[in-house]
């Protein structure tokens, strides 16, 4: 009986030890895969590349600071050679700095009639690469296709634009709702994903020429019966959340008032769909978004009203103090319009010239 | 059949999410649940000013949105540690550290949990502290916290989807990404069974580690 109960006792010491050893074992893996992951993070994570980098961009910011306010005391002797007591007044407030920066600016051989000076397209130029920071979900502008690759009409027109510059662009997906933190932050050197003009981004954003113009149109189903705005009173009308087209609906506060209900949509893909399943009478869109993306989808499927809310145009962003770039940005648009570029994008996307540069 | 040859058409872009999602929970999970059990431990046993600082820690970590963690890495802490790079692994700590804080309170309960007779025996046979701790208390304690602990795991899973925040492509995000373009909700449905399928391996995984950590009770 004791012989019996001693073997058992002994079998499930066994057991116990090997569970034991398991344990052992399983928290060894961990331990080992997190230590292997925080050494990844630490030499995968570019920390301290990113410390140099971020270092070197802190010091071209300010250099591209004092550059601008050296270039406003350098021009101010042009027109008038006897202000110099000005000129030194001026110069007093900007630093040492002042006078090193406005000799590396003058080293560096600009075209011409450049404006204030600031060395944004220089440091772009150096680096061989702009990145430039979009909505990876907004059709036709910028958006994945089937291989995951980043297509549309703005990525066209910036791989046309780039290689006018010789340079490589780079792109990098952003949240939308705060690009403008992204570009500030200089985590990107441009805006271009079908990015509105308007009077409160203006406040932050440097934009270049627009290049592509925006109506705030109504569409409704085939066979709808509302032909007109005044036709909207008491209809259920959708439309994208904290986008221009809201800005817009504003600007006619009367025609917004009459509606029976205004939905607010995460996205007008969304908006749509629920036109498509009746749910809606109208969506009111950008018409870049709706000509470039939904009326190719399903040609016969919507009808778009003559009156609209408003018209829009469409801008790179750039930061406010990168002048220079923003320069080189407008002599590209131009150049993609004299060339013709503009005009095959155009079509290819939206099957007719719109590009109003 | 025009279904699921769109389905196969797609699928090597879902396919780019869930590789993104699996990045996320298994770049997190490892290090969190080493932490978890860590922290639960000095939490029982440890220096009260450990203690008290890891009470702060599970109070923010578990008090705050994941969410609102992600952005205040990503725009605060990242830039201050230099610059906009590295958006990546700074996620993965918020994500880490983020469940470590659930798994800390989880695993203190179920060392709490573990009958005192253990402790007892430990005492009368002489075996020091640390050792009784890893040797006996937390074996039998990963036992109890073992179903809390997957219904955590499970939750990590999903909420890998918020890294989109970073721009990166998770299952969420490529859906969206999909049904914008294509103006269908097939790829929602595909996310639907995608995650359906990923959540019952966890489960099953978790089920055969409970089976072996029972194996010995009555």
């Amino acid at each position: 009986m004791a012989k019996k109960n001693g073997t058992i006792v002994t079998a499930e010491a066994k057991k116990t030890q090997k569970t034991r050893r398991r344990v052992y074992g399983a928290f060894a893996v961990l331990v080992a895969a997190a230590m292997l992951l925080a050494v990844l993070t630490a030499c995968g994570g570019q920390t301290a590349a990113t410390t140099t980098q971020a270092a070197a961009t802190q010091a071209a910011a300010t250099t591209a600071a004092a550059t601008e306010a050296a270039t406003t005391t350098t021009a101010a002797p042009v027109t008038t050679t006897t202000t110099a007591a000005a000129t030194t007044t001026t110069t007093e407030a900007a630093t040492t700095t002042t006078t090193e920066a406005a000799t590396t600016q003058s080293a560096a051989t600009l075209p011409a009639p450049a404006p204030a000076a600031d060395g944004s397209w220089e440091k772009i130029q150096q680096a061989g690469v702009f990145v430039l920071g979009l909505d990876d979900e907004f059709p036709p502008m910028g958006f994945r296709d089937e291989q995951n690759e980043i297509v549309g009409f703005d990525v066209d027109m910036a791989k046309a634009a780039a290689e006018y510059l010789g340079v490589k662009v780079e792109l990098k997906p952003v949240i939308w709702d705060t690009v403008l933190m992204s570009l500030n932050s200089g985590e990107i050197d441009c805006i271009w994903n079908g990015f509105s003009v308007t009077e409160d981004r203006k406040k932050e954003v440097s934009y270049s020429k627009s290049y592509i113009n925006s109506d705030q149109i109504v569409v409704t189903l085939t066979g709808s019966d509302i032909t007109t705005k005044a036709g909207l009173a008491g209809m259920t009308v959708g439309t994208q959340m904290g986008s221009s087209t809201l800005d817009a609906l504003d600007t006619d506060p009367a025609t917004r008032d009459s509606f029976g209900e205004l939905r607010e949509y995460a996205t007008f893909t969304a908006a749509m769909m629920d036109l498509d399943n009746k749910r809606l009478d109208a969506v009111v869109i950008d018409s870049v978004a709706f000509y470039g993306d939904f009326n190719v989808k399903s040609p016969e499927a919507y009808a778009v009203l003559e009156e609209n809310f408003g018209r829009e145009e469409m801008a790179i962003g750039v930061r406010q103090a990168d002048n220079t770039w923003r320069e080189t940005l407008n002599g590209a648009l131009d150049y993609l319009r004299s060339s013709g570029k503009a005009a095959e994008i155009s079509i290819k996307w939206f099957g007719k010239d719109v590009v109003i540069v | 059949m025009e279904t699921v040859n769109y389905i196969i058409r797609i699928s090597p872009q879902l396919l780019v999410g869930v590789i993104g999602t699996l990045q996320v929970y298994f770049g997190a999970i490892f290090p969190a649940l080493v932490m978890g059990v860590f922290f639960a431990i000095v939490k029982t046993a440890g220096p009260k000013p450990l203690r008290w600082l890891l009470n702060v820690y599970t109070w923010a970590w578990r008090g705050v949105p994941l969410l609102l963690q992600l952005m205040i890495m990503k725009y605060g802490v990242l830039p201050l540690l230099g610059g906009g790079g590295g958006d990546f692994p700074g996620a993965i700590w918020v994500f880490a550290l983020n469940m470590a804080a659930y798994l800390t309170e989880i695993m203190r309960a179920a060392i709490g949990a573990v009958d005192r007779g253990q402790y007892e025996a430990c005492r009368v046979l002489g075996i020091p502290y640390w050792r009784m701790m890893f040797r006996v208390i937390i074996p039998q304690s990963v036992r109890i916290a073992l179903p809390p602990a997957c219904s955590e795991a499970i939750n990590l899973l999903k909420d890998a989807a918020v890294i989109s925040v970073i721009s990166m492509q998770d299952i969420v995000r490529v859906t969206n990404q999909i049904t914008t373009r294509d103006k269908t909700v097939i790829p929602y449905l595909c996310a639907f069974v995608i995650y359906l399928i990923l959540t019952s391996l966890l489960v099953k995984v978790f089920g055969l580690l409970e089976k072996r950590f029972t194996a010995y009770d009555a």
